[in-house]
């Protein structure tokens, strides 16, 4: 009961220091785009109008579904869901990780309690935990992912087996990137598997291992198929441009020390070859994403090899000194990882790192403002899915006129604008409009529109109001 | 163990006579010495004499008349006047009464027999020799019609709420009107809310189906592993001298080609032949397989038991009447095309001894020697990894009633005759017995050891087979469920609920899945429209998640089964389970069928199609030709 009781202490305090963190994040301007993304979908699910129709896919769908549950149950407060989910399962991961070393590796108490503070403390898991549940989903799938296929190399019972399919399940349900881990880890299951388990049939166990990964794909495909969404831009993301000297910096936060804590059981092939294949998992990941592009913020890209680091760690031989070396190479690992994210030059990860250092940022402000222009206005036309950071910040969601409602599908489909007003970006011109409304309608960006006046505009919003009686609809 | 006095002068008086060469001799003594029985039991055990050799030999050891019961018949009146388990016991009864003297003959002559004979019979006896063959048939034949009543009733007299004679009870079936008739007002009065209402059910039932065997597999996955290595352990260092007697049971019917390979298999088990009581358990009119029984020759140790004809003609029954013949202190059935390993008796020692007192049964994992013959052989593989290996060990860690298996269940015989054994009307016994045992407080425990069976290549012949477990575990749903209340307390929540998931689970779903079939395939042909007043939001994405994640689940199950065993060449057919489910739909209303219109037929399965038993069969009998000569 008291163990209990500590447990769940501990897991509210750390709960409490997460969400403290985004807090500071959010105070100075930054909530991350996916989170944005995630905590306007949950809003428009469970207290958007009746009608309202996504035309995006349920993707990725574990983050959705939990912010949508957690959205039903909290309702409507000032801190974005996705913050909520991010740090709670920050803390279920950390206190599994405490317990992993604690209880399992049989690391003294302090050292643990040292231990996963220097890895909450570690830049890629505040900016893992800042990029939302989609992130710190994928750093528990990987996690699951590497102990499985240590435990599968060592036991090979069906748990194991469950436990590398379920890590690789995670991983793919919750993020793009997912997939491309599950790409990654191809090879090095090869390299991890039991030898008895290749003799009979190396096919057979490697369809076995990735049916899971194929299956969710499938789901996903069929999905969006008969609810005719669309998946694949969902998928990608635009390239950010990065020198191979940047790209060795950001990999030198966490890969040479998770290398060489997987190196130490070198001798041991049965624990050495499944972290190597972890390791090289994450790795390929990382490699692969610069030709496919599915995360464009290669921090976020390797951070997942933070979870390979804890588990190569677990596995760290009881000998002499391995707790000070474990506590060495953590510390080493976060001052690393701090030259790490200032090199990045991905603008999110930018914002972040001046966000978390009390840097306001500007585009939060933005969208703030043209929220306080909209406060009683009512019948207003947006294209939420393309700007889902409008969400949050209307008070009364009703107010919205989406898609799936009459007027709205009018405007897209038929060309009748009617609404009372219009809400849409502001684009520069040589950008690529995504805001549908506003490429069903271009005159709206040259302030031409019949029976519209701008009405609101900033850098980043501008507001069209109708200036004749909407006959149509008396 | 030091050799008995007795034993040392009927070998050397064996000797001394020619029939023993000195080699037998020494080691028919070694044997007797390692194993802790009399050279009597050794010598039943080889075939270097026979039965009637030796017993002429005893005869004269003991200077004792030897009479053959078979053409002097012995007083059937009197036998019945005694115990027959007693009889059985001690292999001496008394074959007819003269001027107050009994003649009492024994197949175990010794000081031991003489102090019981003179405590159950009295002093004024005339003490015979005869074989245990002789005993043995004069007990079936004297106890015919009273054991052949036994093993058909016993059960439905004792305790009638636990056996299926009765298919379905008045309560039971006035349930069934009353929710048949709340459906047809439904449809009536609200059609579109009676189907929604229906769907959710279903929809939940299968939901808590497919997680409740998720869970299952991760449990009975992890568990096991360190007890199997203590199991094994304690089996490597048990004693010969301290093995128990253990009864073997082999039901057969018309399968007169198996027995050479069946009796080659129970010889090849890793335990003193002279401590196995094997019954091969025959009908009486199956004359085809009792004359092959005969002419192969069998060591002493090997019984035939001829089961009487009548109704309903089922293996329960067949084993019930055996068993009432049995002497080991432990029991096991196997099939007459059945390999276990040949450790696993002493395993199943080993086993109990680590087991709570209420362990009264330990089930062994059953899996296929033929896995690859062809996709059925397969199918068949993994369907039983994933039972044995992975669900009954999660069933057990759960504490949850654990329907026994087929065959290569090994019981304490004195559990089993307290609960009067199997019930003959029940075509899956075990099962039923499995549930029955833990209801009455006793644990079925669950070990890694494997026989291994013929898996049916024929598609027609395997859905006669599964038509007929469904059946009994409609059988033993209907049973088990007649007092839910007794239920809820003698195995509690979990095991209530395991219940319902394990035995209901798997001939409902194999009822309700053409029904989504169909829905899925009107959806897809038709579109959504014509199914969403059916499946508001809520149902559609939870169906969406059976359909989906449920299904995949399962197969992912079915394709981990395989790797504990390394049949990793196996796992890629898991995707084809769909036709497996198909065919187990199909077996689904066969069994429902016959449920109602013929509830108590055994669908008899025909063994030996397969190659690999024919191979086999072709060579134990070449081997047997050479042996007799």
């Amino acid at each position: 009961m008291t163990r209990h009781a500590g447990h769940w202490a501990a897991f509210i305090l750390l709960f409490l220091g997460l969400l403290l963190t985004l807090a500071w994040a959010q105070a100075n301007g930054f909530v991350s785009e996916r989170v944005t993304v995630l905590w306007s979908k949950a809003i428009m699910q469970i207290d958007g109008p009746v009608g309202f129709n996504s035309t995006d896919a349920f993707f990725p769908p574990l983050p959705y579904v939990l912010s949508i549950v957690l959205q039903w149950i909290i309702g409507s407060v000032s801190v974005p869901t996705p913050f909520l989910l991010s740090a709670g399962l920050g803390a279920m991961m950390v206190m599994m990780w405490y317990s992993n070393l604690r209880y399992t590796a049989d690391v003294s108490a302090i050292t643990s309690v040292l231990a996963v503070a220097l890895l909450v403390l570690n830049p890629f898991f505040l900016r893992a935990l800042a990029e939302g549940p989609e992130a710190i989903l994928t750093l528990i799938g990987t996690w699951i992912f590497a102990r499985g296929i240590v435990n599968l190399r060592l036991a090979g019972n069906a748990p194991d087996m469950m436990k590398v399919a379920v890590g690789l399940l995670v991983v793919s349900l919750s993020n793009s990137y997912g997939l491309l881990i599950c790409l990654g880890a191809l090879p090095f299951m090869i390299v991890a598997a039991r030898p008895s388990m290749l003799v009979s049939s190396p096919i057979g166990y490697l369809i076995a291992m990735f049916y899971p990964v194929a299956a969710a794909i499938f789901s996903l495909w069929f999905i969006s198929m008969i609810f005719d969404s669309s998946l694949m831009p969902l998928l990608t993301e635009e390239p950010v441009s990065i020198s191979f000297t940047t790209h060795l910096i950001i990999l030198a936060g966490l890969a040479p020390l998770t290398f060489i804590a997987t190196m130490r059981n070198v001798y041991t092939p049965y624990y050495f070859m499944p972290l190597l294949a972890a390791f090289g998992t994450v790795f390929g990941a990382y490699w692969l994403n610069n030709m496919f592009h599915m995360e464009s913020d290669p921090s976020l890209a390797i951070a997942p090899m933070l979870a390979i680091l804890v588990a190569a760690i677990r596995f760290w031989p009881p000998l002499n000194l391995r707790e000070p070396i474990i506590l060495v190479l953590l510390a080493l690992s976060l001052v690393l990882s701090l030259f790490s994210l200032r090199a990045n030059p991905e603008a999110e990860t930018r914002e972040w790192v001046a966000a978390v250092q009390g840097v306001p940022l500007d585009e939060y402000k933005a969208t703030q403002d043209v929220a306080r222009f909209l406060d009683g206005k009512d019948g207003i036309l947006v294209d939420v899915e393309r700007n889902p950071e409008i969400v949050p910040q209307i008070d009364d969601i009703q107010r919205l006129i989406v898609a799936g409602q009459t007027v709205y599908d009018w405007a897209l489909e038929g060309g009748l604008l009617r609404a009372k007003y219009i809400l849409v970006q502001n684009t520069p011109t040589d950008v690529l409009v995504t805001d549908r409304i506003l490429r069903r309608f271009p005159e709206l960006a040259t302030d031409q529109m019949a029976f519209y006046d701008e009405v609101f505009a900033n850098d980043l919003w501008r507001v069209f109001e109708r200036n004749e009686p909407r006959e149509g609809l008396k | 163990m030091a050799l008995d006095a007795e034993s040392e002068a009927i070998g050397t008086l064996l000797l001394d006579r020619g029939i023993l060469t000195p080699d037998q001799l020494f080691a028919a003594e070694d044997l007797a010495e390692d194993w802790g029985v009399s050279l009597v039991k050794v010598l039943l055990s080889r075939r270097w004499i026979t039965s009637d050799q030796l017993y002429e030999q005893l005869a004269f050891h003991y200077d004792l008349p030897l009479v053959n019961l078979m053409t002097d018949r012995p007083d059937d009146a009197l036998i019945r006047s005694f115990d027959p388990r007693t009889m059985n016991d001690w292999m001496t009864i008394p074959i007819g009464e003269t001027n107050g003297v009994t003649t009492v003959a024994t197949a175990r002559p010794g000081p031991a027999t003489l102090l019981h004979v003179n405590e159950k019979f009295g002093t004024n006896v005339n003490l015979v020799i005869a074989s245990h063959f002789d005993i043995s048939w004069s007990l079936q034949r004297a106890f015919r019609e009273q054991h052949s009543h036994d093993a058909v009733f016993a059960l439905a007299e004792v305790d009638p709420e636990m056996s299926a004679q009765q298919v379905i009870t008045p309560p039971q079936i006035l349930i069934l009107y009353l929710l048949v008739s709340t459906f047809l007002l439904g449809i009536a009065f609200a059609p579109v809310a009676t189907l929604i209402a229906i769907n959710v059910v279903l929809t939940v039932f299968y939901t808590g189906n497919f997680l409740f065997k998720a869970v299952l597999v991760w449990v009975g996955g992890a568990a096991q592993e360190s007890s199997s290595r203590a199991i094994a352990a304690e089996a490597s260092l048990l004693r010969d001298e301290d093995l128990p007697t253990y009864t073997v049971l082999v039901p057969m019917f018309r399968e007169p080609e198996v027995l050479p390979i069946l009796t080659q298999a129970l010889r090849n088990l890793d335990y003193p032949l002279a401590k196995l009581d094997i019954k091969i358990v025959l009908e009486e009119g199956d004359h085809e397989t009792i004359d092959a029984a005969r002419s192969l020759n069998l060591e002493g140790v090997f019984e035939i038991i001829r089961v009487p004809a009548s109704h309903p003609q089922t293996k329960p029954k067949a084993c019930n009447f055996a068993l009432r013949y049995s002497q080991g202190d432990f029991l096991v059935i196997f099939d007459a095309e059945d390999k276990p390993e040949p450790d696993q008796l002493k395993k199943v020692v080993a086993a109990f001894n680590q087991s709570p007192d209420n362990t009264a049964c330990i089930q062994c994992r059953l899996n296929y020697y033929n896995a690859r013959e062809n996709w059925l052989t397969r199918m068949f593989t993994l369907d039983y990894s994933l039972w044995f290996d992975l669900m009954l060990p999660g069933l057990e860690r759960l504490k949850i009633p654990i329907p026994l298996g087929g065959t290569s269940n090994h019981f304490r015989m004195d559990v089993l005759r307290e609960l009067n054994a199997w019930d003959p009307f029940n075509v899956t016994e075990d099962a039923d017995l499995g549930i029955r045992l833990t209801q009455k407080g006793y644990r079925v425990g669950v070990i890694d050891s494997t026989t291994f069976e013929e898996a049916n290549v024929s598609i027609p012949n395997w859905v006669r087979q599964r038509s007929r477990w469904i059946k009994g575990y409609m059988q033993t749903f209907l049973v088990h469920s007649r007092r839910p209340v007794h239920l809820w307390r003698s195995i509690g929540p979990a095991g209530v609920f395991g219940f319902i998931f394990f035995i209901g689970g798997t001939f409902l779903s194999g009822l309700l899945n053409p029904v989504f079939w169909a829905i899925f395939a009107v959806w897809m042909i038709f579109g959504e429209d014509i199914i969403s007043p059916y499946f508001p939001l809520p149902v559609l994405y939870l169906s969406l998640l059976n359909l989906l994640a449920g299904n995949g689940l399962l197969i992912y199950l079915t394709m981990v089964a395989p790797f504990r065993r390394r049949w990793t060449d196996l796992a890629p057919w898991g995707i084809t389970v769909f036709g497996y489910w198909a065919l187990m739909t199909v077996a689904s209303y066969k069994a429902l069928s016959q449920l109602v219109f013929n509830p108590f037929y055994w669908e008899k399965t025909q063994h030996g199609l397969s190659k690999h038993t024919a191979n086999e069969v072709a060579e134990a009998s070449l081997d047997a030709e050479e042996i007799n000569g």
